[in-house]
């Protein structure tokens, strides 16, 4: 059996020997634990709906910040064109963009282990199945892909979700297999095999708990990955709808406005993803160098 | 002291000889789509016409100015005889004869390499083109076709002299007409055989779009503008932009509304605007039980109450889409075609704000706040500012209490939900040289083969006396009572909204302040637009 206590105290000992020590990593994660409570509470501190059409005005259109609204409010950060509150919309394209991540990294995780391990566990042709599909995908540039995938199918919140979902998995599977075949090697695992413990109880019970950890190494990088493709998606006009902007849609809305002189419709949401993807990468980067023993000999030296 | 003077004096001299020769008779345009071709009748895209029209001329112009016709008239019901201009010479020198209609005729019908060319609907309906002396030339039709003139606007006229012609040449619709050689597809695309007589004539061309093109001296009409024209297409509109500040280009087509505002206070710079053809509206699906995408609480089609249709048409504030987020670019509509168009009625007034009348419209028609949701479906990156406009509206339905999801997709998903007939309500723009007729004729009304009349009645829209204007237009030879019937028509569909005309589009082109542009109203960029001041 599991104990899960023993595993809770042990995953926040980790947590503090990862970041003691280490004041950015530190900012980073209270970065981006500050960026993840402004998009849960969006609705509740942003000043506007911006994906309500009803409060939305295009005679508030491309004000500067500080201007007052028609509605007498004051817009902090500007308008966009069809008069949409910049500081509001920040807010709510943070949730949009982190929530599209979120749910992009943990089901192509999912995914992606789920594979990796059935590979590692059947071999012969289902192997040979996963692995080929798996080198076909790594082969194709992932914004490529996403992007023949958008132009077929049209856009909205969940198709760019399962494009992004098509750009995780790949690698986890393929992590996970390698770390799972070296597993399989060990004795206990023989052990299992010869008690005529079904595969799916020696998948799920030894081979996930062992060979997962590198894997989970991965997962803040693939999110900030995914938060950047999705960028890219909308920014290039096939992500979301224009009507809920991401950080990216909302970049791509400013960039037409440049040359004109209006400078803060692309300018706080670039700064925004920008921090937001800094935060996560100082925090990935301090996990990975945690998790490589290589790195780790060397500090110990 | 005096030697370094005369010197410098000389250098000065020569120099400012040859910016003269280099610059002031060349014209460096930079277009926003790449032409694919030379061949004036494998493509109908824009960008390809107008090089295109550079190098050949037709019978009549879009505009309708009469370049290579001097007189046209019906005879009898299905001849409509054409009286050519003498004196005209093709770039190789060769004269212009009715021969080279019939030619062009047969060109146009004729499958380069097994392909059927874009342009052959004007010869559909023509049995035969015969010349009746060398400046004279008849059309015969199967039947009442009496917007040929129209049609011919696209039949550019070439030398006969470039292909064998045989012993007699007869015109069929399959394009053999006894023609024993055609110049070859790669003849054609070498630029051999770019020989018009048109303004200009070709010294080169690419096919990434780029082309080079020299005055024709010996033109018939009054002669070019430029010695060279160079030409370039760009298709980033900032890029574009970007060249026309850095001096690569003299005019650049279509920046955006936004570039604009960087040109304001730049005394270097200048843009042009003009009124174009195209109107953009909606189309509404007035005539199914259910149409895809809008749905009523009582589950029925509420776009069938022409109080919804008006109540959706009131409630928008054109005017200020045109000022707000067109920057004046364009006209509030009165109709389904622009109103300073030949053939309209250009009395029609505009289409009415009244937000107030919109929700009183819709109580009466009994839907309350919230009864009634519409996906409003738009293509992206199609016409200007499109997806702003989009929204805008969305923001004014929703104020008269409809919901509304807008969906903005890709041009190629977008087109195929349409062919599936899959959009309810949708966002469109349209633009002809035939104008009102041509956009009514097709947009409404019963389908009819024969008369090629409600080809794409995605509005599922019938009526009656609209049907019976339309088949009375379709068959009149005499233009003003044919205005007449298609007017009558055009304030049918305005009284009925089968969709909502929105404004009209205008054109922008910005150049170097030292030019004078005049556009033109059909989104070409030709070289004679511009004069150097």
């Amino acid at each position: 059996m599991i104990d899960y206590k023993k595993k809770l105290a042990t995953l926040s000992l980790q947590t503090k020997s990862i970041f003691s020590g280490h004041p950015i990593a530190i900012a980073g994660l209270i970065g981006f634990v500050i960026f993840v409570l402004i998009a849960l509470f969006a609705p509740w501190i942003a000043p506007q709906n911006p994906y309500d059409l009803m409060v939305l005005d295009i005679m508030d259109g491309l004000l500067p910040p500080l201007s007052k609204l028609g509605n007498g409010t004051t817009s902090w950060l500007g308008t966009d064109a069809v008069g949409r509150d910049i500081l509001s919309a920040v807010m709510y394209g943070l949730r949009l963009s982190l929530f599209v991540a979120f749910v992009a990294t943990t089901v192509g995780f999912l995914i992606g282990v789920f594979l990796g391990l059935l590979a590692a566990v059947k071999g012969g042709w289902v192997e040979s199945v996963i692995m080929r599909a798996v080198d076909l995908k790594v082969s194709f540039p992932g914004i490529l892909l996403a992007l023949m995938m958008l132009a077929i199918f049209g856009t909205g919140v969940d198709k760019i979700i399962y494009a992004l979902i098509i750009g995780v998995w790949a690698s986890k599977a393929r992590l996970t297999r390698s770390s799972a075949l070296s597993e399989m090697q060990k004795e206990y695992i023989d052990a299992a095999r010869i008690s005529a413990i079904p595969n799916w109880r020696i998948m799920l019970k030894f081979l996930l708990p062992n060979s997962i950890a590198p894997v989970l190494v991965m997962v803040p990088m693939s999110l900030s990955g995914c938060i950047g493709a999705e960028a890219t998606l909308s920014f290039l006009g096939v992500g979301v709808p224009i009507t809920e902007p991401s950080l990216g849609l909302l970049i791509a809305n400013g960039n037409d406005y440049l040359l004109s002189g209006k400078w803060w419709i692309s300018l706080f949401p670039g700064v925004v993803l920008v921090s937001l993807v800094l935060c996560i990468n100082v925090v990935a980067d301090r996990i990975r160098e945690h998790n490589n023993p290589f790195l780790k000999s060397m500090n110990m030296q | 002291m005096k030697h370094i003077n005369f010197k410098t004096i000389c250098f000065v001299g020569l120099f400012a000889c040859m910016m003269g020769s280099v610059y002031a008779d060349t014209l460096r345009m930079a277009y926003s789509v790449a032409p694919k071709t030379i061949d004036p009748y494998k493509s109908s895209a824009s960008a390809t016409a107008s090089l295109n029209e550079h190098l050949y001329e037709a019978l009549v112009s879009r505009t309708n100015e009469k370049l290579l016709a001097t007189s046209y008239g019906w005879t009898d019901d299905t001849t409509l005889v054409v009286n050519l201009r003498e004196g005209v010479k093709f770039h190789n020198g060769a004269d212009f004869t009715a021969e080279d209609v019939i030619y062009s005729s047969c060109r146009m019908m004729y499958r380069v390499g097994g392909k059927k060319n874009m342009l052959t609907s004007a010869m559909g309906p023509v049995t035969d083109v015969v010349a009746i002396d060398d400046y004279t030339v008849a059309f015969k039709t199967v039947g009442l076709y009496p917007i040929l003139i129209q049609k011919l606007k696209s039949l550019s006229i070439l030398d006969s002299g470039d292909a064998d012609l045989g012993p007699t040449l007869k015109f069929d619709n399959t394009g053999d007409c006894g023609i024993t050689r055609y110049p070859t597809k790669a003849e054609f695309e070498s630029g051999k055989y770019a020989n018009g007589t048109g303004k200009y004539k070709y010294e080169s061309f690419e096919n990434t779009g780029d082309a080079v093109l020299v005055r024709n001296d010996n033109y018939w009409g009054e002669p070019g503008n430029w010695d060279r024209v160079e030409m370039t297409s760009v298709s980033n509109s900032g890029a574009r932009m970007a060249g026309l500040l850095a001096g690569d280009y003299d005019l650049i087509e279509n920046p955006t509304g936004e570039d604009l505002l960087a040109l304001e206070g730049n005394s270097a710079y200048s843009y042009s605007t003009m009124p174009s053809w195209r109107t953009i509206f909606l189309i509404l699906d007035v005539g199914s039980d259910v149409a895809p995408g809008v749905r009523a609480t009582d589950g029925s089609n509420p776009l069938k109450d022409i109080r919804v249709r008006q109540a959706l048409s009131l409630s928008i504030d054109r005017q200020a889409i045109v000022d707000k987020l067109m920057g004046g670019n364009a006209t509030v509509a009165s109709q389904f075609a622009p109103s300073y168009q030949v053939g309209a009625d250009s009395s029609m007034p505009e289409m009415a704000y009244d937000a107030d009348k919109a929700r009183q419209l819709l109580a009466e028609a009994g839907y309350k706040p919230h009864h009634i949701s519409i996906d409003l479906r738009m293509p992206t990156a199609k016409y200007q500012n499109g997806t702003r406009v989009g929204q805008a509206i969305a923001q004014y339905w929703s104020r008269i209490g409809i919901n509304v999801t807008l969906v903005a997709e890709p041009w190629s998903v977008f087109r195929k939900g349409r062919s599936a007939r899959d959009l309810g309500v949708f966002m469109y723009g349209w633009g002809h040289p035939q104008g009102p007729s041509q956009m009514i004729s097709y947009a409404f009304g019963t389908r009819n083969k024969a008369l090629n009349l409600g080809g794409s009645n995605y509005s599922n829209y019938f009526d009656p006396d609209y049907d019976a204007a339309m088949a009375a237009w379709a068959v009149e030879t005499d233009e003003a009572k044919a205005f007449e019937y298609n007017q009558a028509a055009m304030r049918i569909a305005v009284r009925d909204l089968p969709g909502i005309p929105l404004y009209y589009q205008h054109s922008i082109w910005a150049h170097t302040s030292d030019l004078s542009v005049i556009g033109r109203p059909d989104e070409r960029t030709f070289a004679d637009m511009a004069t150097r001041n």
